[in-house]
C-alpha cells in the first residue's frame, strides 16, 4: 500500500485544495495518509530530510513527487501502480 | 435549473463556472448556489488574499482576524450552498456552440458553462530573470506566509520594499538565522511602523538601492548576485532561500477576447458586473472597481453572482430579479 505524506504549513495557499483532493482520492483508493505541519517537530524532519522549501509537499512512498498543488490525475495515476 | 446536456459533456455541464476562490469567487458561488445554479469553481487555492492576513480587522462581522480562517467559513458556506471545486489555473476561455463557455486548465480538464464569472484576483509578479522558474518551489517562493516557517535555522533573502516584503523579512527572521532585505530604492514604502520594527530585528540585514541580476546553483538553488544599482558593484550571496516579494500582476491577457480592459490590465465592468461579452461577469481586484477591499471583492462577487443569475433566466425568457425585496 502507498504510503503518502502530506507537508503543509498553517497560511499555505494551495494546502487546502491539496487536502480537498486527498479527500477525495481517499474515497476512491486505499493508501496510508497523513497531512504533517512542518512547524512540528515530525514536519521539521521531514522538512530537513526532503530539503522540503516550499508547501504543500507530497511525499510519496519516501520520495518527494509533488510540490505545489499536485495534479489529481498525476497523482491518482501514482496511486493506482 | 439544469443545465442544456450533451452526452459527452454531461458531467462536465454547469450552469456557471467561476474561475477563482478567493473572497469574491466564493461569495459569488455562495449567491449562485442559493439560487440553485449548478456551480463550478475552478481555482489554484482556496482564499486567495485573504490567506496572507492574520490582520482581517475591517471585515464586518467577522472579528476573528484570521484571513485564513475567515477564507475557512466562507469556503464551507459555498459548499454547504452545493459549489463543486475543480482545482487547477484556468488558461483558456472559448465560446463553444449553443452559447456556451468552455474553460480550459492547465493540466488540459475542460469544463463547460453557460456562463462564467472571473474572479481569480491577481497572481505574485516575478523578477524576469533566468533560472527563476526553475527554482520556484525549490528555493524561491513567492508565498512567505506559507514558506517561511520552512527556513528554520537557514539563510534567506526577501526581496522588496513594501508591506509585504516588510513582514516577510519580520516572520523570515524569526525562523532563519539570517535575512537579507533587498530593495532597488533608497528607501521603504511600506508602513513607517513595519520599516522601524524590521530595523531593529538584529537578523536583518537591509540591502537598498539593489536588486537581484542572477540566480546561482545548476541542480539545487544556491544563492543570487545582488547589484547596487548606483554604484553598479556586484555582491554574491550564498543563500538557501529567497522570497519574492515584490507585487502582484493581473493576468487577464488569456481572457482578453471576452473582456474590455483599462490601462492596468484590469477588466472593464459594469454596475452589474457584466463584461462586453454577454455571459462573462467579473469581481473582486481584477476588475477596475475603485477599491481592493475584502469587503468590496466580496460585493463584486455577489453581484457578478446575480448577474449571472438574472443572465440565465432571460435567456429562458424567465423574469429576472431586480432586487430581493422587490
Amino acid at each position: 500500500m502507498h504510503k503518502v505524506q502530506m507537508v503543509f504549513t498553517k497560511t499555505c495557499l494551495y494546502c487546502g485544495p491539496t487536502k480537498a483532493i486527498f479527500k477525495d482520492l481517499k474515497a476512491k483508493h486505499k493508501f496510508d495518509y497523513e497531512e504533517i505541519d512542518a512547524e512540528t517537530p515530525v514536519g521539521q524532519q521531514l522538512v530537513e530530510k526532503f530539503s522540503i522549501m516550499a508547501v504543500p509537499t507530497v511525499i510519496i512512498d519516501d520520495r518527494v513527487r509533488f510540490i505545489g498543488l499536485p495534479p489529481k490525475d498525476k497523482v491518482e495515476a501514482i496511486l493506482k501502480e | 435549473m439544469a443545465a442544456k446536456k450533451e452526452e459527452k459533456i454531461e458531467k462536465k455541464d454547469y450552469d456557471v463556472i467561476i474561475v477563482g476562490g478567493g473572497i469574491s469567487g466564493l461569495t459569488a458561488a455562495i449567491y449562485t448556489g442559493r439560487k440553485l445554479l449548478k456551480t463550478l469553481v475552478a481555482t489554484v487555492d482556496i482564499g486567495g488574499q485573504n490567506l496572507l492576513t492574520e490582520d482581517e480587522e475591517n471585515y464586518p462581522g467577522y472579528t476573528g482576524k484570521s484571513g485564513p480562517k475567515l477564507m475557512q467559513i466562507v469556503y464551507e458556506q459555498a459548499i454547504s450552498f452545493g459549489a463543486e471545486f475543480v482545482f487547477g489555473r484556468a488558461v483558456k476561455l472559448e465560446k463553444i456552440k449553443d452559447e456556451m463557455f468552455k474553460i480550459t486548465l492547465g493540466n488540459g480538464e475542460e469544463y463547460v458553462g453557460s456562463s462564467v464569472i472571473l474572479a481569480y484576483g491577481k497572481v505574485a509578479k516575478k523578477l524576469g530573470i533566468e533560472n527563476e522558474d526553475r527554482f520556484i518551489g525549490r528555493g524561491i517562493s513567492t508565498c512567505a506566509n506559507c514558506d517561511t516557517p520552512l527556513t528554520r535555522n537557514k539563510t534567506v533573502v526577501v526581496l522588496g520594499g513594501g508591506n509585504s516584503a516588510l513582514e516577510a523579512a519580520e516572520l523570515a527572521a524569526k525562523f532563519a538565522t539570517k535575512v537579507y532585505l533587498i530593495h532597488r530604492r533608497d528607501a521603504f514604502r511600506a508602513d513607517e511602523i513595519t520599516v522601524e520594527k524590521v530595523k531593529k530585528t538584529k537578523n536583518v540585514e537591509i540591502m537598498l538601492n539593489s536588486t537581484v541580476v542572477k540566480i546561482l546553483g545548476d541542480e539545487k538553488f544556491a544563492g543570487v548576485v545582488v547589484q547596487n544599482i548606483n554604484t553598479n558593484e556586484m555582491k554574491e550571496l550564498k543563500v538557501d532561500m529567497m522570497f519574492l516579494e515584490i507585487g502582484q500582476v493581473l493576468d487577464t491577457e488569456w481572457v482578453k477576447d471576452f473582456v474590455e480592459r483599462n490601462k492596468l490590465g484590469e477588466i472593464v465592468t459594469n454596475k452589474a458586473g457584466e463584461t462586453k461579452t454577454s455571459g462573462v461577469f467579473a469581481g473582486g481586484d481584477l476588475t477596475d472597481g475603485l477599491f481592493k477591499q475584502s469587503v468590496t471583492a466580496a460585493g463584486e462577487g455577489a453581484i457578478a453572482g446575480l448577474s449571472a443569475y438574472n443572465w440565465l433566466m432571460k435567456k429562458q425568457g424567465k423574469a429576472a430579479i431586480k432586487a430581493d425585496w422587490g
